[in-house]
């Protein structure tokens, strides 16, 4: 078979996959589009893990006023470089609020300021390439929340979103091997602690967005409780055919990107607790999850949030009101204004880590080139 | 001595490098208002460099994506009020090195400014020095745009070597004159003082001699009706230039005929007029019949201008002095070529008297040049060789050009490209713009291209006055304002009468 012959053949296989996934999306997005205001996920069995109050599958939530209120973002910024020795990485994160009043543009407010200078971190502990990558995350995890209660302390927003998930997604069994990675961790946990402590005591909404969610932990659910919503007419069409793997193929976002309509959110659920084995003592908090479509033609966003006050109901509502209101605008890409700021300037460019390592090799008199890795310096790669 | 720091060199496409680099405006716009043709400076080792911005743009994460802008303002609301989009806006220039200002001159650039470097406004001594300008004793022509530094350009580096003035009609070109014209007889005797003469074509510069005019007693304004050669001091040569088909043959009898003129009146101080030597040529028996009568058809045509008389009138000799402007008015002659003729003699007289030191270094001022020097065959213009002449040798007589044309394409390329020094202002036609860039030394492509956008009573100074290209907002004028009326008025004033 000639080169391309090959290659004709692989694009086939992949269109076809593609093709066959997109019959299988349709069916179930059409499935649940149909049965969305019927289900009660109130009434789902515990035993599937859904614990929620809302007594649909589909919310409406309808933007509110925002005049008079300020609303927050935090994005940070990283740029790593592992060299021969040691690893490096450049960290930001920026907080953006947005001070709404009235006939004006909002007021716009960065912390701690509208350029930071970003920290330079080093690591030269024997990590390995896991153990590395978990350490990036906290760092940047520690820079952006460290950001967010500074902002809480001296703003007071009415919401603070974070870009990305509202706990820390650190696999435990990946770094329980190094103390010092350990220790970062707690440090971390304890952050996020005083940043829901804070938007407790000051009524600060707190939500995590992501973005690009790939979680498929609402449609895993579904696929295990369709078999018990046969008596809904509109399933049984679903149960002549084994649809379980094809579900395992949807991502939540898949699946609600043509069940949800515009301002319209899931039922809200219990997705944690933030607390784990080893913090016993120590305050926990219940997250819940929901998705959002702020866009018409954008998949919903996965939004957690921890339960500081109110209901998960309410608290789910209200922030649902005031994330559309700041992501409407545009019918493409319905992320939060505060959220698209804090990302633009919390952003790094490569040449900022290239910059850094060149000073540090005119220091230690090595050349940037051999003091990167060899990966990183192939000599026929392109730079 | 650097001002005050206004930008940061950037790294930007292929650049910096030797001959262009770019900054980003570190201060507001409200604090600093950076433009197009300004001067800046860098630091370095050897000097200063002095760079010209080449343009400033502006950029704005939020507008860079048309099909984004478009999404959210579709909405009804506006991306200003949705996101903090002033605070992204960012001013870049993009400068051209012009050279390196160091102790003992200056320098080309042969090596890139760094990033980072900063980019400061020159002050206006070191630009002043830079450009080449006169502070001290220079004709002050205006300001240059953008700074707070006047243009003094140094009188022999802008007149020597002759100088052109090339705009559209209704651009400032007499404007300009004038300007020019008062700063040369501002001139102190310490300073050193050109005689003038101005050939007005359009008799727009008779308000300089109004009596509310500070140079009233500097100007002396001669009506083209008193207009008069004397007969006896032209030369064969001189009769032939005023007809181009006259062969070599004739001309040797002419001078023959001139010669017992001269015996029989110059040398006995007499005159003689055109009719004395129409009369000569009738009885001379030497000349054949078809020289004859062509010999005397001429001069018949030459005696119907009523120029030629006995006294040569305005008399240069007396009426060419230091620190004087004499303005010679055409406007009452329709005839081209009759003007030619003027030109003619009166130029040659000019370089003639210069040559024996009679008169004083001279500055002539013409007036649509190109219909008295024409790239078109001689024929069509009479005074285009001695035109072609001053500007070839002039200047080793001190005796210098201001060609004024709005149609440069037309002039005698031999003529400007004498012109040293071109003050351009704006052109628009295609063809002019051409030749101006072919035809004017130092002017670069950007240059040319602002030509086009120059505004009224702007100007462009390249050449020998200058080290390099400088726009110039022209300054106002002490003198009344030029004899011009627009159609209005003018219709006006006809109906009146």
């Amino acid at each position: 078979m000639f080169l391309k012959d090959k290659i004709n053949s692989a694009i086939d296989k992949i269109s076809q996959q593609i093709l066959k996934y997109n019959e299988h999306r349709k069916l179930f997005q059409n499935l649940f589009r149909s049965v969305k205001n019927s289900l009660n996920p109130s009434e789902f069995p515990v035993s599937f893990g859904f614990k929620t109050t809302d007594k649909s599958f589909a919310v409406n939530c309808a933007e509110t006023n925002i005049e008079g209120l300020k609303i927050a973002g935090v994005d940070g910024g990283i740029i790593h470089r592992s060299l021969n020795f040691f690893d490096i990485a450049l960290i930001r994160a920026v907080g953006v609020l947005f001070y709404y009043v009235p006939n004006s543009n909002p007021i716009v407010r960065y912390f701690p300021e509208e350029n930071p200078f970003p920290d330079i971190v080093t690591s030269i502990e024997p990590l390995n390439q896991n153990e590395i990558e978990s350490l990036i995350s906290i760092w940047r995890m520690q820079k952006e929340i460290k950001c967010a209660i500074s902002l809480v302390k001296e703003d007071l927003p009415d919401i603070i979103i974070l870009d990305g998930s509202v706990l820390p997604y650190i696999d435990y069994k990946m770094i329980n091997q190094s103390e010092f990675l350990v220790h970062q961790y707690l440090s971390l946990k304890t952050l996020y602690r005083q940043l829901y402590s804070l938007c407790q005591k000051h009524h600060t909404a707190l939500c995590g967005i992501v973005k690009d969610s790939r979680s498929a932990i609402l449609t895993e659910k579904m696929s295990h409780l369709l078999p018990h919503l046969s008596k809904l007419k509109e399933f049984e069409k679903l149960l002549e055919i084994d649809y379980r793997p094809i579900i395992r193929q949807l991502r939540d976002t898949d699946l609600l990107f043509q069940v949800l309509d515009q301002n319209e959110r899931t039922f809200e659920f219990y997705l944690s607790n933030f607390n784990e084995k080893f913090d016993k003592n120590l305050p926990d908090f219940d997250i819940h999850c929901f998705y959002l479509k702020t866009a018409e033609y954008d998949t919903p966003l996965r939004i957690e949030f921890p339960i500081l006050f109110s209901n998960p109901q309410d608290l789910s509502q209200s922030i649902s009101a005031l994330v559309i209101s700041v992501s409407k605008y545009n019918p493409e890409y319905g992320l939060p204004s505060v959220i698209i700021e804090a990302d633009a300037r919390a952003r790094l460019q490569e040449v900022d880590a290239d910059i850094l390592i060149d000073e540090i090799a005119s220091k230690v008199g090595y050349s940037s080139f051999s003091l990167q890795k060899r990966r990183a310096r192939s000599p026929f790669a392109k730079r | 001595m650097k001002g005050k720091s206004i930008g940061t060199v950037i790294v930007a496409e292929e650049t910096p490098n030797p001959s262009e680099f770019s900054f980003v405006l570190t201060k507001s716009e409200d604090d600093f208002r950076l433009q197009k043709g300004m001067y800046v400076t860098i630091q370095s080792e050897e000097g200063e460099i002095i760079a010209s911005v080449l343009n400033v743009f502006k950029t704005n994460r939020y507008f860079s994506s048309p099909s984004a802008v478009k999404a959210y303002e579709t909405s009804g609301k506006t991306l200003a009020s949705i996101f903090p989009v002033d605070s992204w806006e960012y001013i870049i220039a993009q400068a051209k090195p012009l050279g390196i200002f160091t102790e003992i001159g200056i320098k080309r650039l042969l090596y890139p400014v760094s990033p980072g470097d900063t980019v400061y406004v020159p002050d206006a001594g070191t630009l002043s020095k830079f450009l080449g300008l006169d502070p001290e004793n220079g004709l002050l022509l205006g300001k240059i745009a953008h700074h707070d530094l006047e243009v003094k350009v140094n009188l022999t580096r802008f007149l020597q070597k002759h100088a052109a003035l090339l705009a559209i009609s209704g651009a400032g070109k007499s404007y300009t004159v004038s300007i020019i014209l008062e700063e040369l007889l501002s001139r102190s005797q310490e300073q050193g003082r050109v005689a003038v003469i101005l050939f007005d074509v359009h008799g727009e510069y008779k308000g300089l001699s109004d009596d509310s005019s500070e140079f009233k007693d500097k100007i002396e304004f001669f009506p083209g009706a008193f207009i008069q050669f004397a007969t006896h001091k032209l030369t064969a040569g001189q009769f032939a230039s005023f007809q181009p088909q006259m062969s070599a043959v004739q001309v040797r009898e002419l001078y023959r005929i001139l010669g017992k003129l001269y015996v029989t009146n110059t040398k006995q101080g007499k005159s003689y007029l055109i009719k004395d030597i129409i009369e000569k040529i009738e009885n001379d028996e030497n000349i054949n019949q078809r020289s004859k009568e062509a010999l005397i058809g001429w001069f018949y045509t030459l005696e119907s201008t009523h120029l030629f008389g006995q006294l040569e009138k305005p008399s240069l000799e007396e009426d060419i002095k230091a620190g004087k402007l004499l303005i010679v008015d055409l406007s009452d002659f329709t005839s081209l070529r009759k003007k030619q003729l003027i030109m003619s003699y009166f130029l040659t007289q000019l370089f003639d008297l210069r040559k024996k030191n009679k008169i004083p270094p001279t500055t002539i001022i013409v007036e649509e040049a190109h219909q008295f020097a024409p790239e078109a065959s001689i024929s069509m213009g009479l005074s285009r060789p001695i035109i072609e002449t001053i500007a070839r040798e002039g200047r080793k007589f001190f005796l210098s050009l201001v060609l004024i044309s709005q149609r440069p394409v037309k002039l005698s390329t031999t003529a400007l490209s004498q012109c040293n020094t071109h003050v351009i202002m704006r052109i628009v036609n295609p063809y002019d713009l051409d030749f101006i860039g072919r035809s004017s030394e130092g002017i670069d492509r950007e240059t040319m291209d602002s030509i086009t956008t120059l505004g009224i009573g702007e100007a462009i100074i390249v050449g020998n006055a200058v080290n390099h290209p400088i726009f110039v907002s022209v300054r106002k004028r002490k003198t009344s304002a030029l004899q011009t009326m627009d159609l209005e008025e003018s219709a006006k004033a006809y109906d009146t009468d």
